[in-house]
């Protein structure tokens, strides 16, 4: 089954994703700051993540960035979610190298049917 | 009391007020012209008694050099009288013009001893009749100062003068020996002839002069008066411009709290919605269906809330400048095929029937997608939510408003409909038709504002027309092309990008 990393800073929020996934059988990793998303990326190689773009110490933009420009982990996708309000976050996720794009609160049903799609779309590559 | 009363019972118009004091001014500046005027006639015939002085030396010197007795000579009395006589009388009121100019008695001082130069000067030339038109040239030249009361001692020194010598001593006048008694009467004559005429003339140039000073009074307080509004206005500018300042950055304020606010409400209702959805999954699965409707109300009340805080959100954003136009080219018929598989369901819940006329030839939209979607099914929900057992119809046409090439959406519902004065209100923040149908019919009665502020970001309009009972059509038209949206936006401060 697959394994999906959430990189998430606020707890309650992170747990119940984690557990609706879990529910789902995917096996989930949890990461709550940049530093430790990067560090997990590099040990675990999830086969998805799930970023979020306020966190402490470096930011998901940040993490993303360094994922994307890592040879051993770029070809993980990233489904950046963001709770930011004034920016154009779509495009500036997409820039910053994010696999796709969606907003929290998370509607779960569209967050899974992207999640499908990117993990179907890495199979049907391999 | 009538309050009419108050009105017509004005004492002091402020024209009368201002009229005297251009009177007051008027008076002021003529004085100082007149002033002006004496001043520098003084000083004219200052200089022209001094050359009058040095002429009647050479006249005399020219006509009469020497005096003989036999064969000795010796300086004429002429010439003696010129330099003594003639000095008695140009100094005094040559030194009166350049020490005391403007002077009344200055002026009159000058008036005596210029006729009694001319007087000199005669005789100086044996009374030579061409002399006497230096009497006539000295009256002329005394009405440079406008003031005719110099001409009445002038008038007296000549005639007296004429008389006397006319009497005692007529050569020298007349340069004859003997002259008719009343010579000196046809002189004087010819004299008031000039002192008559010359009176009209400084008379007419007083008034003229008044009439100047008048004008120019008049035209100073024209130029206060504008100083003054101009300075008014500048005042009033300046502070309507700090007034905006603030305003503007209340509004700002206002919006980025507004925005702040809704994000950091975002984080425990994304806990809140996530939570209540995994425990109806859990109660499902482990068959507590009693507590499974309670959790869907939480739930419900969950989106209800987030609803609510991404309505917020948009208009701040909106209302801050940071909504930004995502412009992009796509098809309006297949745009419309989407919407209507997405709302379709939603319309069709209370019975409805939808039905959409799009012809297949209406071709491209360069707009922003997104939010004329989100206009769209805004009014495509407000038509399911409000009809039942009705139709709801949307229409697409190509129409041009004022050349520009645009898009008509209409949407027409046969639902409860609105009276006027709802349908005034409707595009304003927190106005539904009726406070009671939030509780009816749901929704955060922000959907039109923030749908009829999309309309205005992309260069177009919405409208409304209704009637209770019968039913409601929205109709949006949108540029085809939404440029000039795009120049409108920038100058809103609204970042826009293409």
């Amino acid at each position: 089954m697959s394994t999906i990393m959430i990189v998430e800073d606020n707890e309650p929020s992170r747990d119940a994703l984690s557990r609706r996934l879990a529910r789902r059988g995917y096996s989930v990793i949890e990461a709550c700051d940049g530093n430790q998303a990067v560090a997990l990326a590099l040990s675990q190689r999830p086969d998805l993540i799930l970023m979020d773009l306020g966190l402490p110490g470096i930011d998901g933009w940040e993490a993303t960035r360094q994922l994307k420009a890592d040879a051993a982990v770029r070809h993980i996708p990233i489904i950046v979610l963001s709770a930011h309000a004034m920016t154009n976050d779509r495009e500036m996720a997409l820039a910053a190298g994010g696999d796709d794009f969606d907003t929290k609160p998370v509607r779960f049903q569209s967050l899974l049917a992207k999640i499908e799609q990117l993990l179907n779309a890495r199979v049907a590559r391999r | 009391m009538n309050p009419q009363a108050g009105v017509t019972m004005t004492t002091h118009s402020p024209k009368d007020v201002s009229n005297k004091s251009i009177q007051s001014r008027a008076a002021a500046l003529f004085a100082e012209n007149e002033q002006e005027l004496h001043r520098r006639t003084d000083r004219l015939f200052a200089a022209l008694m001094l050359v009058q002085w040095v002429a009647s030396i050479a006249f005399a010197i020219w006509v009469s050099p020497l005096t003989w007795e036999g064969p000795v000579s010796r300086t004429h009395l002429h010439v003696w009288a010129a330099i003594v006589v003639g000095g008695a009388i140009s100094v005094f009121p040559a030194l009166l013009g350049l020490l005391r100019p403007g002077h009344t008695s200055t002026r009159f001082t000058i008036a005596t001893a210029q006729m009694l130069m001319g007087a000199l000067l005669i005789h100086l030339t044996g009374g030579r009749i061409e002399t006497h038109f230096h009497v006539f040239g000295s009256l002329a030249f005394l009405a440079f100062y406008r003031d005719w009361r110099v001409l009445i001692p002038a008038t007296v020194v000549v005639a007296a003068d004429h008389l006397l010598r006319g009497i005692y001593w007529p050569e020298s006048v007349y340069g004859v020996v003997v002259a008719s008694q009343w010579r000196w009467l046809e002189h004087a004559a010819w004299v008031v002839f000039e002192d008559s005429i010359l009176v009209v003339a400084c008379r007419r140039s007083v008034v003229e002069m008044w009439q100047s000073a008048e004008r120019t009074a008049a035209l100073e307080e024209t130029r206060d008066v504008q100083r003054r509004n101009a300075e008014q206005l500048h005042r009033l500018v300046d502070q309507l411009r700090i007034t905006q300042q603030q305003a503007e950055a209340a509004t700002r304020a206002k919006s980025d709290f507004l925005a702040s606010m809704s994000h950091e409400l975002r984080t425990p209702l994304n806990a809140i919605i996530l939570y209540s959805e995994l425990l109806q999954e859990e109660a499902r699965d482990q068959g507590h269906e009693s507590s499974i409707a309670d959790l869907e109300r939480i739930q419900s009340a969950g989106k209800h809330l987030m609803e609510l805080i991404n309505d917020i959100l948009d208009l701040s954003k909106i209302e801050a400048g940071k909504m930004a136009l995502s412009i992009e080219t796509f098809d309006v018929r297949d745009m419309f095929n989407e919407l209507f598989d997405t709302a379709g369901p939603l319309v069709r819940t209370k019975g409805n029937v939808l039905t959409l006329q799009c012809p297949d030839d209406i071709g491209p939209m360069t707009t922003d997608q997104m939010k004329t979607r989100q206009i769209l099914l805004n009014l495509l929900g407000n038509a399911g939510k409000f009809t039942h057992d009705g139709t709801v119809t949307v229409a697409v046409r190509s129409v041009a408003v004022r050349g520009v090439d645009s898009i008509e959406f209409t949407v027409a519902d046969t639902g409860v409909g609105m009276t006027l004065a709802q349908t005034e209100r409707i595009f304003d923040a927190f106005t539904q038709a009726d406070v009671t149908t939030t509780r009816k019919y749901g929704g955060t009665g922000l959907g039109l504002a923030i749908v009829s502020r999309f309309c205005q970001l992309m260069g177009g309009t919405i409208a409304v027309e209704s009637e209770p009972g019968v039913g409601s059509c929205f109709t949006v038209v949108l540029p085809r092309v939404a440029e000039a949206a795009h120049d409108r936006a920038a100058s809103d401060g609204v970042v826009a990008v293409a």
